[in-house]
């Protein structure tokens, strides 16, 4: 038991500084309590029509939401056209929030959908082989390629590297959209159920292409350092 | 004695296959404990899956690690140009 109580089971913890735009006063002394209620206002006022709490809204999100377009389209081009839609559709849609999740939350399923469903068109008719990289088994279920290298070692000073960074942006490229959605909002840290609710996928669904993601994105990474993904 | 060893080393062998399906539940901490711990004994005898669980895990590292710009100030000025002109379409009397 030594050796598998030394496996640490989750290796980073999820973040979601992305969708939790954090303001602080000059005084430094803004609380959680006074953040929310400005949401609040803001949002009231936006469901209101008042383009100046849109504005400030626009401010608030934007570059979340960019990154967020960003990270799914692959492409400032695209990004771009995600914003506007995202914030257009908050400008239009704003009644129909209910403040059952946070406003953050709302904001972020609006971006996720509107960046798959533009990238689904965008790739339509286009096929990865994803099989190649996933892992494969003898029929006594043992792995296929043995013995199974470990090729993670030094990983940390390969994630400062350019060119690694970009091995893995453009393996996550090549997943079909919505295993794409999963796989990026699982990074920033969203659970599943959440993803699940963004994009209309029970809990089950989420935990299966998010595994299947990780499992491609793995074997990538095996093949670039030179080893087999199985 | 001899016929434990074998049929443990079977179980082994038979159990990469379904020990790779298990990690994600694993590490979320959502596997059953009963599960977690014929998992953990499997890990003890098997280095090959330990280093696939390794691997695993260094690539949701890797994934989380990757770091998005903010929108370019020019950027943000032309669509919050074009949005203005789009919402006073919409609606003109506001």
């Amino acid at each position: 038991m030594e050796r598998a109580a030394s496996i640490d089971r989750e290796p980073i913890s999820g973040k979601r500084a992305d969708f939790n735009p954090v303001i602080i006063k000059e005084d430094g002394g803004a609380s959680l309590e006074d953040e929310n209620a400005q949401e609040s206002f803001l949002v009231r006022r936006l469901q209101a029509g008042d383009r100046q709490a849109f504005d400030l809204i626009f401010s608030r999100y934007v570059n979340q939401v960019y990154r967020q377009a960003l990270k799914i389209m692959g492409n400032e081009a695209d990004a771009e056209e995600v914003v506007q839609e995202v914030f257009l559709t908050v400008y239009e849609k704003a009644k129909g929030f209910r403040g059952r999740a946070a406003f953050s939350t709302w904001i972020y399923r609006v971006t996720l959908n509107a960046a798959v469903s533009r990238l689904r068109r965008q790739k339509k008719g286009e096929t990865v082989d994803i099989e190649e990289y996933l892992p494969r088994f003898r029929e006594d279920g043992h792995h296929l390629v043995r013995p199974v290298i470990d090729w993670s070692s030094g990983i940390e000073e390969r994630l400062m590297d350019a060119e690694f960074q970009g091995i893995v942006r453009e393996a996550i490229d090549q997943l079909p959209p919505v295993d794409k959605a999963v796989l990026l909002s699982d990074f920033d840290g969203f659970s599943n159920r959440e993803i699940g609710e963004a994009l209309g996928l029970s809990v089950q669904a989420v935990k299966a292409r998010l595994h299947r993601g990780r499992l491609f994105l793995r074997g990538k990474l095996a093949v670039y350092s030179g080893y087999s993904p199985t | 004695m001899v016929k434990k060893k074998r049929k443990r080393q079977a179980a082994t062998k038979e159990f990469c296959e379904r020990a790779t399906k298990l990690i994600l539940d694993y590490l979320s901490g959502e596997l059953d404990r009963k599960t977690t711990v014929v998992l953990e004994r499997h890990l003890i005898q098997c280095p090959d899956c330990v280093s696939f669980l390794t691997t695993y895990k260094e690539t949701i590292r890797a994934g989380r690690s990757l770091r998005y710009e903010n929108i370019p100030p020019e950027l943000q000025k032309r669509v919050g140009e074009v949005l203005k002109k789009k919402i006073k379409e919409i609606r003109p009397s506001h």
